[in-house]
């Protein structure tokens, strides 16, 4: 072998272990393999090395699609959280802030996703990669109970792709009532049982009111006997004990029913957005 | 030409595998505490547990991924295994073998495994003057959280208070054991009886006012609506018997709750004195190992 020839082999045996492009390799291999916690380690050990910026970015980005494997979206987002966004590199910034979207979005942090959107179409130039998150943002909002702002979206949505999306039979011409407030807790102070008939428990409304109404009478009942302290104490106390306990049982009822009635609301506009987006990016 | 070529791609990538399996131990130390120091406590026992059962160590890398990985459980509160990694730890590297010492003993009594902290502190030999006496001083702790007061005589007879890192925990466990001697202990024979003359005094002797007034309090309704039901009725009806039985299983019961909160005081009091003690022996720890 010629000194040249040697020369030329040792430099690239000695400089392989320094490659971290190679470890980034490494990683992406177990990636592939499916082997998710070793493909973690070599992603976060190029993190650890920290010799490029854009590179640190990658490991992180791609750390993060391990913790989605392994659907654990809140240490997906807490990961993507380190990255710097201020990087050279505008496509990997904005895949990154794309993620960390997705992933608050899947860890139910649905504000964080909202914020991280608000601040993707500030910075962000781009409008082909803004285009790609509207799917997103309309479920966001959906979530946030922010159905006016959504609609709006989904009408522009739906005329740029042409998705013959039927605006008024996904939103309805109603949104679900959101019972809460100040009006609501003083409705269950006044009348606990009404309150839960109206929530669909009629017949636990009817039992409360009538536990109550006995409890009263019992009372009135005793003190025109002469049983006047018997008569406070025992038909007080009893009215006392119904009365908070059927007032804490229709605000957990009213809760429950909001969540339900919200729930289905979403669930169906959402299914709708992803398919029609699926169909989309399909053809 | 070709060939060469040929060759030097199958080189390159040989020596990135090869380059892959021979990172020196310091590099992967210092990975192993990145991975501590960002809280990735599960990827840390991965890694871990990857590197022992990789067998190219010797004892004293051994004793480091040992050493880590107690300190990985410790910070997750794992306190049992921590304390287990920590015991395996070998003399090879003193400075680890020292923490890991104190560090197994200390989340053992932290557990409640007093006997056994002493045990795993008391066969253990440092050399340093300081050592000593931190081993001194914990192993009285251990005595005084177990309530055994001769070996406590005879170990905090040795402090000396030369370290400032202990010497103030030093004088705090004199005091707690003072305070545990001059505790006075309360008999539940007698706060039954207060509380039958009394309903309620039972439980405020026990060092429970609220409870006790609260009892006194409910003891009066329940009366009243006996001694109503009495007077407007008489004793021939159903409205007595239900109030009468009523007074009287709280009495009982109250009864009998006061000589059981005479108890439920004095292990209260043990908890709260031993979270104490438990509290002063990690400051050392913590200043001398961190």
């Amino acid at each position: 072998m010629q000194s040249t020839d040697k020369f030329y082999l040792i430099c690239i045996f000695l400089c392989a272990p320094f490659f971290t492009k190679a470890q980034l390799q490494l990683a992406d291999s177990l990636f592939q393999a499916g082997d998710m916690y070793g493909a973690k380690l070599e992603y976060e050990r190029v993190i650890f090395q920290n010799i490029d910026s854009e590179i640190t970015n990658q490991a992180i980005l791609k750390k993060s699609f391990c913790y989605k494997k392994l659907e654990k979206y809140e240490k997906s987002l807490q990961n993507l959280q380190r990255a710097n966004l201020f990087s050279n590199n505008d496509s990997l910034n904005f895949a990154i802030r794309r993620e960390i979207a997705l992933s608050a979005y899947l860890a139910g942090e649905f504000e964080t996703a909202g914020n991280q959107i608000t601040q993707i179409n500030f910075y962000v130039e781009d409008t082909t990669f803004k285009a790609s998150l509207k799917y997103l943002e309309i479920l966001t909002l959906n979530q946030m109970l922010k159905w006016d702002e959504a609609k709006i979206l989904v009408v522009n949505y739906n005329k740029k792709y042409k998705l013959d999306l039927n605006i008024n039979a996904l939103y309805g011409t109603k949104y679900p009532k959101v019972r809460s407030g100040n009006k609501f807790e003083y409705l269950a102070a006044i009348y606990p049982g009404f309150v839960q008939a109206r929530e669909g428990s009629l017949f636990d409304g009817i039992i409360s009111s009538g536990l109550r109404g006995g409890a009263l009478a019992w009372g009135i009942h005793q003190v025109l006997n002469d049983f006047i302290f018997s008569g406070i104490i025992t038909g007080g106390g009893l009215y006392y004990v119904f009365y908070t306990g059927a007032v804490h049982y229709a605000l957990e009822l009213t809760n429950e029913n909001n969540q339900r009635r919200i729930k289905k609301y979403n669930d169906f506009i959402n299914i709708k957005i992803l398919n029609a987006e699926i169909n989309r990016k399909k053809y | 030409m070709r060939n060469k070529i040929i060759l030097l791609f199958l080189i390159f990538r040989f020596s990135l595998g090869f380059a892959q399996t021979l990172r020196p131990f310091k590099e992967e130390f210092r990975f192993a505490e990145h991975l501590i120091n960002q809280k990735l406590y599960s990827e840390g026992i991965y890694f871990l547990d990857m590197l022992r059962s990789s067998n190219d160590y010797n004892s004293g890398k051994i004793d480091t991924i040992n050493y880590l990985l107690g300190k990985i459980y410790y910070n997750q509160q794992m306190l049992d295994t921590s304390s287990n990694y920590f015991y395996q730890v070998s003399t090879s590297n003193i400075k680890y073998w020292q923490e890991s010492s104190f560090f197994s003993a200390f989340n053992q009594a932290f557990l409640g495994n007093y006997a056994e902290a002493s045990e795993k502190l008391n066969y253990r030999y440092f050399k340093d003057k300081m050592m000593v006496q931190l081993k001194n001083f914990q192993l009285t702790g251990y005595s005084l959280l177990n309530r055994n007061y001769q070996v406590f005589d005879s170990l905090s007879s040795q402090f000396k208070g030369l370290y400032f890192q202990f010497a103030k925990q030093e004088g705090q466990l004199m005091e707690y054991f003072q305070d545990i001697k001059s505790n006075k202990r309360k008999s539940g024979f007698l706060a039954a009886m207060l509380s039958a003359v009394i309903p309620g005094s039972g439980k405020i002797y026990a060092g429970k006012t609220g409870q006790g007034l609260s009892n006194l309090f409910k003891s009066l309704i329940l009366g009243g609506l006996v001694y109503e039901s009495y007077n407007q009725a008489g004793t021939d009806n159903a409205r007595f018997i239900l109030f009468s039985s009523a007074f009287s299983l709280f009495y009982v019961a109250n009864i009998w709750g006061s000589a059981l909160t005479v108890k439920v005081k004095r292990n209260e009091y043990r908890d709260a004195v031993d979270r104490q003690i438990l509290f002063d022996l990690h400051i050392p720890l913590r200043t001398i190992f961190h």
